[in-house]
C-alpha cells in the first residue's frame, strides 16, 4: 500500500460533508463469535481460524467495489499502522498488540477490524447528512453477519463484548463536531449540560487517545443495554440541541459583530499564513477560528475544502511520515506542518 | 478525554451518582468507576477481593485479578461467572438494569429498503422533470445500490 498516497487522500466521508457543525459521523459495532474465547484468551490457531471465518463472510457483503485493502498488522510496516491509527482505521489495540487484521475500502467508509479487542469491530463512517442511510446500511450488514456467523448473545445482556462497557446492541455512535461559537463565547456550561443529559463522552480528534484541540470535539454515545434505535435517537436529539445552541451563538456573532471575534479570526488567519512553526495544538486552534471566519463570511477567499484536507494531514504522524521527519524532532515536525498549511492555503485560495 | 478521577486513563463511561438529592455525572475510566461504586456501597476491600483472588472462569481460565487489571473478559461464560463482581458498576453507568431489546435481524430491513427505493424513484422522477440531471444521476446510482443490496439479501 502506497503510504504517501494514503496520506494525501481526503476520504469521501470528510469531503462530501456539506455542513459546518458535524464534520462526519460513525457507527461502530462490537461482536464476538459464539462458542469461542474472546481475544484475551485466544490461541494463535484460534485467532487464525476466526480471521478466516470473518473475512470470508465480510468480503461476501455487497459493498466492496473490488477496491479494498487488507492489512495484517503483524506484517505491516509500523509507520503505516501509525497513519491508519490517526485515520481511525486501526485502534489502540492494533498498535499495542499487532495481532489484528484490518479491512477497509479506498474511501475509508467501511472499516473492519478483526481480532482487535473483539473478534469483529464493524464500522461505517459518513457525512452527517448521510448518517441515517449509513446507519440503516450498517444494521443490514451486522444483521446478516449474525445470521451467517452467529454472534455471542445473551438475553437480558445483549451482544457479549470483551469489555462489559458495551452490551445491549453493543455499539457506539460518534460525531466529529466543530463548535467554535460555543467555545469562543464561553457557553461551555450550556454545552456540558447537554452532554450530561444524553450521557455523552467527549473524545479527541480522531481517536480516544488524542486530546481535543480548538473547538473540534468528538461526541460519543455508547449503547450500554440500549438498542440501536435508542442510541441513534439520543444522538439525534443531542445534535439538534448542540446545533441550535451553536447556531444561536453564531447569529449573535454575526448580528453584534463583536470586534473581539473579528480580531481573533484575523489573527488566526495571519498566524496560519506566516508562522514558521506550528505545533498540533496551535494549528488546530487557529484552523478552528479561521473556519469560523469562513463559515460566517468574514473570510471569503478560502474554499471550505481547505479544512477538510488539512484536518487529517496536519496530524503528527501524517506530517512526520510525509516529510520524513527523523526521530522525535518536534521542531522539524512543527516547521513542516506550518509549510503544509501554507501550501494548502494557496491550493484552496479562490482566484479573486 | 481523560478520566476525571485518575487523569491518566481514557474516560470510557458516564458515571452517575446521587449526592444531596442531585444527580451528578462524571466521565470516568472503568477502573475508577468500579472503585467509586464500591466505596459508595461501603464494601470492605476483602469482600470485593476475595482471598481466593485466583477465582477462575471454569471455561477460559480468566482470573478475577486478570479481569480487574484491564476490564476485559475471556469468554461468554465469564459474563455469568464474574457478573456479580461488576454488577454494581453496570447499575451506575446505565439507566436500566437489563437489556430488553432483541437480536438485530436483517429481515425487517428489506421493508426499509423497499420503501426507501420507492421514495428515491419519486425523487428521481421529480429531478428528471426539472431537468436536474446531475442530481438525478446521483439518485439513480443510489437506487441501484439499494436494489443490489435488496437482491443480495434475498439470495442469502
Ligand atoms: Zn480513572
Ligand atoms: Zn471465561
Amino acid at each position: 500500500m502506497d503510504i504517501l498516497k494514503l496520506i494525501e487522500h481526503v476520504p469521501d466521508y470528510l469531503y462530501e460533508s456539506t455542513e459546518d457543525i458535524v464534520l462526519f459521523s460513525s457507527v461502530k459495532f462490537y461482536r464476538n463469535l459464539e462458542g469461542l474465547n474472546f481475544t484475551p484468551k485466544l490461541t494463535d490457531e484460534q485467532r487464525k481460524e476466526i480471521q478466516k471465518r470473518i473475512l470470508e463472510k465480510v468480503l461476501a457483503l455487497p459493498m466492496w467495489d473490488k477496491n479494498y485493502n487488507i492489512i495484517e498488522s503483524d506484517q505491516a510496516p509500523y509507520e503505516l499502522l501509525l497513519i491508519l491509527h490517526e485515520r481511525g482505521i486501526a485502534g489502540n489495540g492494533t498498535l499495542e498488540q499487532r495481532k489484528s487484521t484490518l479491512l477497509f475500502d479506498n474511501e475509508e467508509r467501511y472499516v473492519i477490524r478483526i481480532n482487535e479487542r473483539d473478534h469483529l469491530t464493524f464500522s461505517i463512517r459518513s457525512s452527517f447528512h448521510n448518517f441515517e442511510e449509513s446507519a440503516q446500511e450498517s444494521l443490514i450488514y451486522i444483521g446478516l453477519m449474525d445470521k451467517t456467523l452467529g454472534f455471542a448473545y445473551k438475553d437480558g445482556l445483549g451482544y457479549l463484548t470483551t469489555s462489559p462497557r458495551y452490551l445491549g446492541h453493543a455499539l457506539n455512535i460518534t460525531a466529529m463536531c466543530h463548535i467554535p461559537a460555543i467555545f469562543t463565547l464561553g457557553q461551555i456550561q450550556n454545552f456540558s449540560s447537554i452532554l450530561q443529559k444524553y450521557l455523552i463522552v467527549l473524545s479527541g480528534i480522531m481517536d480516544t487517545s488524542m486530546q481535543t484541540y480548538g473547538a473540534f470535539v468528538q461526541l460519543k454515545i455508547t449503547s450500554f443495554f440500549d438498542t440501536f434505535d435508542e442510541v441513534k435517537n439520543k444522538m439525534h436529539s443531542a445534535f439538534e440541541e448542540i446545533r441550535d445552541l451553536e447556531n444561536q451563538l453564531r447569529n449573535i456573532i454575526v448580528l453584534e459583530r463583536p470586534i473581539e471575534v473579528e480580531d481573533r479570526i484575523s489573527k488566526s488567519y495571519a498566524i496560519l499564513q506566516n508562522a514558521k512553526l506550528l505545533n498540533l495544538a496551535e494549528a488546530f486552534e487557529n484552523l478552528s477560528t479561521l473556519r469560523l471566519g469562513v463559515d460566517l463570511g468574514y473570510v471569503k477567499e478560502i474554499h471550505p475544502n481547505f479544512f477538510k484536507e488539512a484536518f487529517l494531514r496536519i496530524l503528527p504522524n501524517h506530517v512526520r511520515v510525509f516529510y520524513a521527519v527523523q526521530g522525535d524532532d518536534l521542531t522539524k515536525e512543527a516547521e513542516m506542518r506550518a509549510l503544509l498549511i501554507q501550501e494548502l492555503l494557496d491550493k484552496y485560495h479562490y482566484a479573486s | 478525554m481523560l478520566c476525571q478521577k485518575c487523569n491518566s486513563r481514557d474516560a470510557e463511561i458516564v458515571y452517575k451518582e446521587f449526592s444531596n438529592g442531585k444527580l451528578i455525572t462524571m466521565n470516568l475510566c472503568w477502573k475508577c468507576a468500579e472503585e467509586t461504586a464500591n466505596a459508595v456501597r461501603e464494601i470492605p476491600q476483602e469482600e470485593m477481593e476475595p482471598p481466593d483472588s485466583s477465582t477462575k472462569c471454569p471455561k477460559c481460565g480468566l482470573t478475577l485479578r486478570e479481569f480487574r487489571t484491564n476490564f476485559q473478559l475471556g469468554c461468554s461464560y465469564c459474563y455469568e461467572y464474574f457478573l456479580p463482581f461488576f454488577r454494581e458498576v453496570l447499575d451506575r453507568v446505565i439507566h436500566r438494569s437489563s437489556f430488553s431489546g432483541e437480536r438485530i435481524k436483517p429481515d425487517r430491513f428489506s421493508i426499509y429498503l423497499q420503501s426507501e427505493i420507492l421514495k428515491l424513484k419519486d425523487e428521481l422522477q421529480d429531478l428528471t422533470d426539472r431537468e436536474e440531471f446531475r442530481e438525478a444521476i446521483k439518485v439513480r446510482d443510489k437506487i441501484h445500490k439499494l436494489e443490489s443490496i435488496l437482491k443480495w439479501i434475498s439470495s442469502n
